[in-house]
């Protein structure tokens, strides 16, 4: 259990997706101006996550393995969250429009977030369990929600901070990014791997 | 690493297999999830300003909200102006687009006025009032019930006369706006030396100072910023003018003056949204009562129809049988 409890601190916030191995930087600038579409958002990429590396760990164990055919590893993953994402699109727009036309090209983009398919393949890659691989997909989802909620918070505030001409907008969000991404090297070395 | 035709073979079966597991997941999970209609279309008519004036092109703001929805461009709107443009990029999470108008009317608020002595009282103003704000009788003077009126200019047009001008609306005493915020009663208008306005320096004495425990200086960066919602958010409705936080201020910022500006913009938006709710109501009150009305013409019609039918058919018959 203290294991599992490891797993999900290092994923979330030593090894945090976004900010120490910069995976998902897509959604992080992108859907990050205001805060309840970033929230929105962290939900649909957490849902995603989780059962993506359910279906991954699946995948894996019940068809490439026996199957001998581990070269289709990345492809096969990729028709998994395509699935998985496909269904997410359908539930948001059923549940919020509002968030659904909010969230516009991302929600589908999550399909190539980097994070999603770079927690699928480290799964295999460190030969988890079923049990490791959901704890580490819904550590490496909260690491990317609380980075990119966070973010959002200071982006809002920003869009009414006094800054010099040359440094509004996208510079300012990635000099933050910048900032936001030292912090948490603080955190390095807490746990291994 | 060589691989075997039998390898690629059993790959290929294995990932259609997941592509059709898959396939048929989703197929299931669109009919379940299937979305009647489109729930958008009401927040964005609830931004739009209710004039139903049809300047974007569509026969009232229900319609144009529903093609907003499908993708038509925002800034059609010239009788919401700017301001509801913003509202809607902001609800959608899009950029702000540039009005798309002419400059000179935009941001004036007209109503319409009928210039009494010259109404011959033909009552086509009347019909072409889309929100019922027009009250008069055929050959009885017409006139406007200015609280009521959106300022659409339909009604210019059909009148033959050409009796009927657009003309600024009334301001009653809510809609004062000051024209030069600095002269509210302060320090600077006590005759006391005015002090030039430095940037904010964050040392937070105004919210220290502030009767209510407002924070001055959030509320300012949200009015310099334009976001008068977030100033809102942050209490500027709750703000008292006591200009303590002016008094503090070692930038000599003049909060108070910005803050009771914003207060009165602020009341300004809470007008307007009661007025285009009130729009909308009585505009679909006008369609629900012209509806019924030609309902009950059709069936009047109808039933004449059938009362001529029978008295030819009885006339038919008493020819036969005289014959």
């Amino acid at each position: 259990m203290t294991d599992l409890l490891l797993l999900i601190v290092s994923a979330a916030l030593v090894n945090n997706f976004v900010l120490v191995q910069f995976l998902g930087l897509c959604p992080f600038m992108g859907v990050s101006s205001r805060i309840d579409s970033a929230l929105g958002m962290s939900i649909a990429t957490t849902f995603v996550l989780t059962l993506s590396s359910v279906a991954a760990y699946l995948l894996q164990s019940l068809l490439l393995i026996p199957l001998d055919v581990m070269w289709l590893r990345t492809l096969a993953f990729i028709v998994a969250i395509a699935v998985a994402v496909q269904f997410t699109e359908l539930a948001v727009k059923k549940a919020s429009p509002l968030l659904h036309s909010v969230l516009g090209i991302y929600l589908p983009l999550i399909t190539t977030n980097c994070a999603v398919l770079g927690v699928a393949l480290l799964n295999t890659n460190r030969a988890h369990t079923l049990a490791e691989s959901v704890f580490y997909g819904i550590g490496a989802a909260s690491g990317f929600s609380l980075v990119l909620i966070l973010f959002a918070g200071v982006r809002e505030r920003l869009q009414l901070a006094d800054i010099p001409e040359p440094f509004r907008g996208a510079s300012v969000a990635l000099i933050t990014a910048g900032f936001m991404a030292l912090a948490f090297m603080g955190f390095s070395g807490m746990t291994r791997s | 690493m060589t691989v075997s035709m039998m390898s690629i073979g059993l790959g290929v079966l294995g990932l259609s297999a997941i592509g059709l597991i898959g396939g048929a997941l989703l197929h299931q999970a669109s009919k379940a999830c299937r979305v009647n209609g489109n729930p958008l279309v009401d927040s964005i008519d609830a931004l739009l300003p209710q004039t139903q004036c049809g300047q974007c092109g569509h026969p009232g703001c229900l319609p144009y909200a529903e093609a907003i929805a499908d993708g038509e461009a925002i800034n059609r709107c010239p009788p919401g102006g700017q301001a509801t443009v913003d509202r809607i990029a902001n609800l959608l999470g899009t950029d702000s687009l540039v009005l798309d108008a002419d400059e000179n009317i935009v941001d004036q608020d007209l109503v319409a006025l009928i210039i009494e002595e010259e109404c011959i009282g033909c009552t086509k103003c009347i019909q072409a009032c889309p929100v019922d704000a027009i009250v008069g009788a055929n050959k009885l003077m017409h006139t406007v019930i200015i609280d009521d009126c959106t300022g659409c200019d339909l009604c210019v047009d059909p009148c033959p006369v050409d009796c009927i001008d657009m003309v600024p609306r009334p301001k009653a005493p809510d809609f004062w706006m000051p024209q030069h915020p600095d002269l509210i009663s302060s320090d600077r208008s006590r005759g006391v030396e005015l002090q030039p306005e430095s940037p904010c320096i964050r040392c937070g004495a105004c919210a220290t100072v502030c009767p209510v425990r407002l924070q001055p200086q959030l509320m300012l960066f949200a009015l310099k910023g334009g976001a008068l919602d977030h100033a809102v958010h942050e209490g500027l409705t709750d703000c008292v003018d006591c200009a303590a936080c002016n008094a503090v201020c070692p930038s000599h910022i003049p909060l108070a003056e910005w803050f009771r500006l914003g207060q009165f913009q602020a009341k300004q938006v809470l007008i307007e949204r009661k007025l285009s709710s009130e729009a909308r109501e009585r505009f679909e009150n006008r369609n629900l009562r012209l509806k019924r009305i030609a309902a009950e013409q059709d069936l009047k019609r109808a039933a004449r129809k059938t009362k001529s039918g029978e008295a030819l058919e009885k006339a038919r018959k008493a020819r036969e049988a005289a014959s």
